[in-house]
């Protein structure tokens, strides 16, 4: 694995400030990489280095004597998540809507869910080059199988690729087969590899 | 709703500017074999002496992030009832016991923002990631953790300090740490490089 989240995208991860769909790209390029758990781990320490300095504010009177009480009463069992083969910890316990075909040999997933979030699964067939673009907001990509290239290098299974900024790229698919990312960005104005798959998906 | 709208980084300064490598002269309470007498035999003393340090500050943590204090308070209370329930999960060898608390509150809060959100989405919960194993050449003890921890944050400069708060609990994604900070995002960046690699260096034999 050769591309990772920055260090600032690690230490918003472990304190709770990453956009969740974007958590999940981190999430997904975690599971593969011991060395950016390494980080995350030392980032959640300083997480509760900054609790224990925090100054107390009063709880309220009973509320020992509350969480006393519930302790006493039975938890219900959890229910099991079913868990799609074929996805990597945690997507494959997410719920994605149905593959759509988008044109130029792509193929788009939505991960269900609600508000900006726009994420989802993207997969490409080999020697595929997606159109010029640049990016305005912030995306993540997190590939999970094959691979693509841009200027700043090849991307393979694992690798997280990270673009804000005005950040221009022209992605080509590579490798023997077809490449599946997992994709995330948040807001509504975006132009980057996702704003070139919605205007496939609006459209 | 991740803004620290609020967030004062000079009143969030750690006030005990240990002596390194080791801080040891305070005197806290071992919470880590509190959690242990939790787990083991259900100690409701014990739980009360974590209750009245750890509730009170994940309350103020909430009430920093923007929650109101209503919720916070309601969120408090679960991370607390969360650590009863959990305590038995808690391993002294892979986090101190204010991380493993500051996890279990910062997964609670990410959930109720989800459901307040999301309703009828099926996202994982954060708590339920794989446990997988760090790469640890040595483990340390875990109030030896939150120490070292403490002593390396104590090492960075003020700039250094407010740079990894804001980008520890400020949205990324919408620009609040530029903003919050003041400094242009290319001098957050480098600021917070250097403060993790004093940290990483600090922290180097740390899983
Ligand atoms: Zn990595």
């Amino acid at each position: 694995m050769q591309h990772h989240p920055t260090e600032a995208t690690l230490v918003a991860y472990a304190g709770g400030a990453l956009p969740e769909a974007m958590g999940l790209v981190v999430a997904t390029h975690l599971f593969g990489c011991p060395a950016c758990r390494h980080v995350k781990a030392m980032a959640e320490a300083v997480g509760g280095s900054f609790l224990n300095d925090f100054p107390p504010t009063a709880m309220d009177d009973d509320a020992l004597a509350l969480v006393l009480a519930r302790t006493e009463r039975p938890v219900a069992p959890a229910v099991p998540i079913p868990r799609s083969p074929g996805l990597p910890p945690p997507l494959d316990v997410c719920t994605f809507g149905p593959w759509r075909r988008i044109g130029l040999g792509l193929r788009w997933r939505p991960l269900v869910t609600g508000g900006s979030i726009l994420a989802g699964l993207l997969e490409g067939m080999p020697g595929k080059v997606l159109p010029a673009h640049s990016h305005t907001g912030m995306e993540m990509t997190c590939v999970i199988v094959g691979s693509f290239t841009d200027h700043d290098g090849r991307y393979r299974a694992g690798d997280l690729v990270e673009v804000e900024g005005t950040h221009q790229h022209r992605p080509t698919i590579d490798g023997d087969g077809p490449c599946l990312c997992f994709i995330a960005t948040e807001g509504v104005r975006f132009r980057g590899l996702l704003g070139f798959a919605q205007r496939w998906i609006i459209d | 709703m991740n803004a620290l709208g609020n967030l004062d980084v000079r009143r969030l300064t750690p006030h005990r500017p240990g002596a390194w490598p080791f801080a040891m002269t305070v005197s806290a309470p071992d919470f880590a074999a509190l959690i242990r007498s939790v787990a083991q035999h259900a100690d409701q003393e014990a739980f009360a002496t974590l209750f009245r340090h750890f509730a009170p500050r994940v309350k103020t943590m909430l009430m920093r992030g923007g929650a109101p204090a209503v919720s916070a308070e309601e969120l408090a209370q679960e991370t607390l009832l969360a650590v009863w329930r959990k305590a038995a999960q808690f391993d002294p060898e892979k986090a101190g016991a204010s991380t493993w608390i500051f996890t279990i509150a910062r997964n609670l809060r990410i959930d109720v923002l989800r459901r307040e959100r999301h309703p009828d989405t099926l996202l994982p919960d954060p708590s339920g990631e794989p446990a997988q194993p760090l790469q640890a050449d040595h483990v340390l003890a875990a109030g030896e953790r939150d120490e070292r921890v403490r002593a390396a944050m104590a090492m960075l400069s003020p700039e250094q300090a407010a740079v990894v708060r804001a980008a520890f609990f400020l949205d990324k994604a919408h620009g609040e740490i530029e903003r919050h900070l003041g400094i242009p995002l290319g001098t957050v960046k480098s600021r917070l490089r250097l403060a993790l690699s004093k940290l990483r260096a600090a922290l180097e034999d740390f899983a």
